[in-house]
């Protein structure tokens, strides 16, 4: 009886484990080739999804659209949807895209506090999910499967939150994983320091957050309910000041990107400083190293890329990358690994 | 009686002049200012967010390259 209470506790427990890692044992250069695309023109593209036929890319800062549709054969535009506007069907922001099995495509609005949702064809928005109340500010969100999703929390209470297609609240789980010596009230303004992107691979259960300040990677395996590895790179947790209840930046610009595969965990990482930054001295936008992690979180190379880009994504049969350098009028780059 | 109105008001107008200019070089707020011309249209009502970028500014509702 002592011996089944002492396994159970055991598996309450969570706390989570940490690991850092110092240099990469392999390091890589990879140069890019530019795929070019018609003439649309994109501010900031920043986030980018193939689906066999189509190549989808959400411009973070759209000027009239938030979303384009290239033919992935020929690379022409097909269609431009989600409108930058006030009116009903307009959108006031978007964070992030996602396809589920479907095709059905999904599109986050913090501004809205909505997750919109357009079946397979596109023709108009499907459906608007209006996210509770309680979440206050949703930043990012992924597929979990047919009835749920998954957002980071931005209350500073867990890390994060699995909401149903009716934008309610199912779970709230884990916390921010601060280092014991580093503890701190939890709010929103830590929330807002650790801000991170995510991805959810359905097939392994594997969620992955990636830190935009500092360097942390947080692996989270959902079908299992346990956290496989909280790993810290050398620029350590995220730094802030809390000015107002708001957190201010400090240290570095961390991760931009992250992708979970069926073999290993992509994560685009910046590493420029603030203080840099500030200065004027670095006015390049984006991350040039990609680092690629088991799915246990144990580094196993990274890539130094010829150019600075904001998103990504993987294309695992065939060892390919397609990003997003905004600062370049040719956006799309392709990277063999 | 009126000249010595017209050179105090001149007076006052030249210290507040040259106490702005001061007060301006001591941040270096005004530097990004002016590298982001664009950014400040874009973040016009923003008193601590500068720039087009990625990092949420949650009093405005966009993204910005910095927060102050």
């Amino acid at each position: 009886m002592f011996f089944v209470l002492l396994v159970l506790l055991t598996a309450s427990c969570r706390e989570p484990m940490f690991n850092e890692f110092g240099l990469w044992q392999k390091v890589e250069p990879l140069v890019g080739k530019i795929l070019p695309l018609d003439s649309v023109y994109m501010r900031y593209p920043f986030r980018i999804l193939s689906s066999g036929s189509g190549v989808y890319i959400l411009d973070l800062h759209g000027p009239d659209f938030y979303c384009h549709l290239f033919n992935s054969q020929n690379l022409h535009v097909q269609q431009s949807f989600a409108p930058r506007g006030n009116g009903p069907e307009d959108f006031l922001s978007a964070e992030n895209i996602r396809i589920d099995a479907n095709g059905n495509f999904y599109l986050l609005d913090a501004n809205r506090s909505e997750i919109s949702v357009w079946s397979q064809n596109r023709s108009d928005t499907l459906t608007r999910i209006k996210l509770a109340k309680e979440l206050v500010r949703t930043l990012d969100f992924d597929i979990v499967n047919d009835s749920t999703f998954v957002v980071p929390d931005y209350t500073g209470n867990h890390r994060f939150v699995i909401i149903d297609h009716k934008g309610h609240i199912v779970s709230k789980q884990y916390i921010i994983p601060i280092r014991e010596d580093k503890k701190q009230i939890a709010n929103i303004a830590l929330a807002q320091a650790w801000r991170s992107f995510i991805d959810y691979n359905p097939e392994n259960g594997i969620l992955a957050m990636a830190t935009q300040l500092g360097e942390v990677l947080e692996l989270y395996d959902l079908k299992a309910d346990t956290i496989v590895n909280i790993v810290y790179g050398k620029n350590g947790e995220p730094e802030y000041i809390d000015k107002g209840g708001y957190a201010v930046p400090n240290g570095i610009m961390g991760y931009s990107d992250v992708y979970v595969g069926a073999k290993n965990i992509y994560a685009l990482f910046w590493g420029r400083s603030f203080k840099e930054i500030r200065n004027g001295h670095d006015t390049t936008e984006g991350g040039n190293k990609l680092r690629v992690f088991d799915l246990k979180g144990n580094p196993v190379c990274e890539y130094v890329l010829d150019k600075f880009i904001t998103g990504f994504t993987v294309d695992e049969t065939q060892n390919k990358i397609m990003a997003l350098d905004i600062n370049s009028n040719q956006p799309l780059v392709e990277y063999q690994l | 009686m009126k000249k010595t109105l017209y050179a105090l008001l001149t007076f006052i107008v030249f210290i507040g002049a040259l106490n702005i200019n001061i007060t301006g070089h001591s941040d270096q707020i005004p530097t990004i200012c002016l590298s982001n011309i664009e950014t400040l249209s874009y973040a016009e009502s923003s008193e601590t967010c500068y720039g087009v970028g990625s990092i949420d500014c949650p009093s405005e509702g966009i993204k910005v390259k910095l927060v102050y």
